[in-house]
């Protein structure tokens, strides 16, 4: 009898300890309130939002996992027509890299006035600017800058506990220094709906 | 009392829970793909991956320019390349629910290897023979390793080339180093795994040092030859792929470094934090972290005190070859814990892995097996 509780304790020690990991991650779901990021469900949702002729801004880049076909696309097809940008990512301490990055997202948004796209981001680089959630500011940090992006909100797309995608139209986008930038790089206002900034021309 | 610590031996020392083991491994990693929401990284390397293969090297697309990346080291990205471009060729989609295949094959062909490597370690006759796998397929469980190897960065990758390397190296012992090829193998993946990661890299260093000395110490130079050889050719080829494209590589290499300076012992105050359950977070996470690092700290404390015991009464059989490099692995491991100065979750991978390895490779040397080395034992 007690070889046998052995036997019981010994078995129940290893299932539980090999499964304490799948076994936590699902419990979360019922212990811990709070939507939780379910990519299945935001590729759905988001690939039904998501018109041709449109991109979808994220940083950091695992919001961008749920679309990894529509980059991968992107990538076949050499990066003409992709839908997917995760902004401010590889360019590191190169400033030359994040102006060439800034100055093509900047254009690429500014060429398109009147449409809307899907950003998604963090909660904690969205701020809510009026109690009618009408406009909201979403930040995306580069090495040297944080770029503020002023939208008029639509409508969250997708949202879990931790982040949000949010379909709005751009109203204005500015710079802000981070502690890295030494000098070379422009701030303020780099773009204000519908008008063309100079570095597009 | 006796009849019941008979029965928990038993079963500990059974190939039915080896069998049990490794099934739930294949759960706990195939299930990851559902279970595990995107972490940070989560396609980064995939992405990469994608651009050696469409764009002929590593690098990322911003809008329409693709521009080459510098932030990490190269090893993973490569490994992704090759698999997604033969993935893509025999048309199989790459989507949501496919980008994680090859990490979980990668994890699961760890957990698996090195699961063979410890087995090997113990004489086929031994009563006890499947102890050691055993207990080292639980503590991978419940220690770090499992907390962040599920997730695809390449901690797994650089660990499976370490281990298959420790399997040739092995290997070639049980023939008196006679088939250099596999000295040259497992060189080579000592030197692919430092291709994956910085932290890899110290390791790789450490264990590399480790075994070439005790080779030196043998008298065996061809193969200390061989074997420094073949690690340098896959480090070399990264050093030059970086010095092509100095010196903005090398400046966004280190500004990526920024943060991450050496701080000696601060990511054993990190691992005590949690063990002690003061992470950040709610009641809940506060239980997942100190579950998993205080593991790790027990493991770490009786490895030590195993290791001395070992030390004293069974020096002859720690010193054998294969046990002098896992003793190197470790060592390894313990280098990268008392240097980091971030204390990040990958750290504590690897640290895991290193140490639940010499966990097993301590168990696997007991006064019922003291023979068991001798078929990988040349002199």
């Amino acid at each position: 009898m007690r070889r046998q509780l052995g036997a019981v304790l010994v078995y129940g020690i290893a299932v539980g300890a090999i499964l304490f990991l799948p076994i936590s991650h699902l419990a979360k779901h019922v212990l811990i309130s709070g939507d939780r990021f379910n990519a299945f469900e935001a590729m759905e949702v988001l690939v039904e939002d998501l018109k041709s002729d449109e991109l979808l801004f994220v940083q950091p880049d695992n919001l961008a996992t749920p679309l990894i076909s529509m980059i991968a696309e992107q990538y076949a097809s050499g990066g003409v027509g992709g839908q997917v940008a995760t902004l401010f990512e590889i360019e590191y301490a190169s400033m030359a890299r994040e102006m060439h990055i800034a100055r093509n997202w900047i254009c690429w948004v500014a060429a398109r006035p009147d449409k809307s796209f899907i950003w998604g981001n963090y909660n904690h680089f969205i701020e809510d600017l009026d109690p009618n959630d009408e406009f909201v500011v979403i930040k995306y940090r580069s090495y040297y800058r944080e770029f503020q992006v002023l939208l008029r909100r639509e409508r969250a797309v997708y949202a879990f506990s931790k982040a949000k995608y949010i379909r709005g139209r751009v109203v204005q986008i500015s710079a802000l220094p981070l502690p890295t930038l030494k000098s070379g790089l422009s701030l303020g206002i780099l773009y204000k709906a519908p008008e063309t900034p100079a570095i597009c021309h | 009392m006796a009849q019941l610590l008979e029965g928990i031996r038993e079963v500990l020392a059974s190939r039915r829970l080896l069998r049990l083991n490794l099934g739930l491994w294949a759960i706990v990693t195939f299930g990851s793909i559902f279970y595990l929401a995107p972490g940070p990284d989560d396609n980064f390397y995939v992405i990469e991956g994608l651009g050696l293969v469409y764009f002929h090297n590593i690098g990322k697309l911003a809008f329409d320019d693709f521009f080459l990346s510098f932030t990490g080291f190269p090893g993973y990205a490569v490994v992704n390349a090759v698999f997604w471009k033969i993935w893509l060729a025999v048309g199989l989609p790459l989507n949501v629910y496919t980008y994680k295949i090859l990490h979980v094959i990668v994890a699961f062909l760890l957990v698996c290897l090195t699961a063979k490597f410890v087995d090997r370690l113990v004489k086929p006759a031994d009563r006890f023979r499947y102890l050691p796998t055993n207990v080292l397929l639980v503590f991978l469980g419940i220690t770090p390793f499992a907390m962040d190897i599920l997730y695809p960065r390449p901690e797994a990758a650089g660990l499976l080339a370490l281990v298959v390397g420790l399997l040739a190296y092995q290997k070639a012992w049980r023939a008196d180093l006679a088939p250099t090829g596999l000295v040259a193998i497992s060189g080579l993946c000592l030197g692919v795994a430092a291709t994956h990661h910085p932290g890899l890299g110290i390791v790789g260093l450490v264990m590399g040092t480790v075994v070439l000395a005790d080779l030196l110490r043998r008298g065996r130079w061809l193969a200390c030859t061989v074997c420094i050889i073949a690690a340098a050719v896959p480090v070399l080829l990264m050093v030059f792929w970086f010095l092509a494209y100095a010196p903005e590589s090398l400046e966004i290499l280190m500004s990526h470094a920024e943060g991450r300076e050496p701080k000696l012992g601060y990511a054993i105050v990190v691992m005590m934090k949690h063990a002690m359950y003061q992470s950040i977070g709610s009641g809940a996470q506060k239980i997942y972290y100190a579950i998993f690092y205080f593991s790790l700290l027990l493991v770490l404390v009786s490895v030590i005190l195993l290791a001395i015991f070992k030390i004293i009464y069974q020096f002859n059989e720690l010193s054998k070859p294969v046990n002098v490099a896992v003793i190197g692995l470790f060592a390894g491991g313990l280098v990268y814990l008392l240097q980091s100065g971030s204390g990040r979750a990958q750290l504590f991978t690897v640290v895991a892995y290193v140490t639940v390895c010499f966990l097993a490779l301590l168990l696997s040397i007991s006064s019922r097996n003291v023979d068991a080395h001798e078929r990988v034992d040349a002199e």
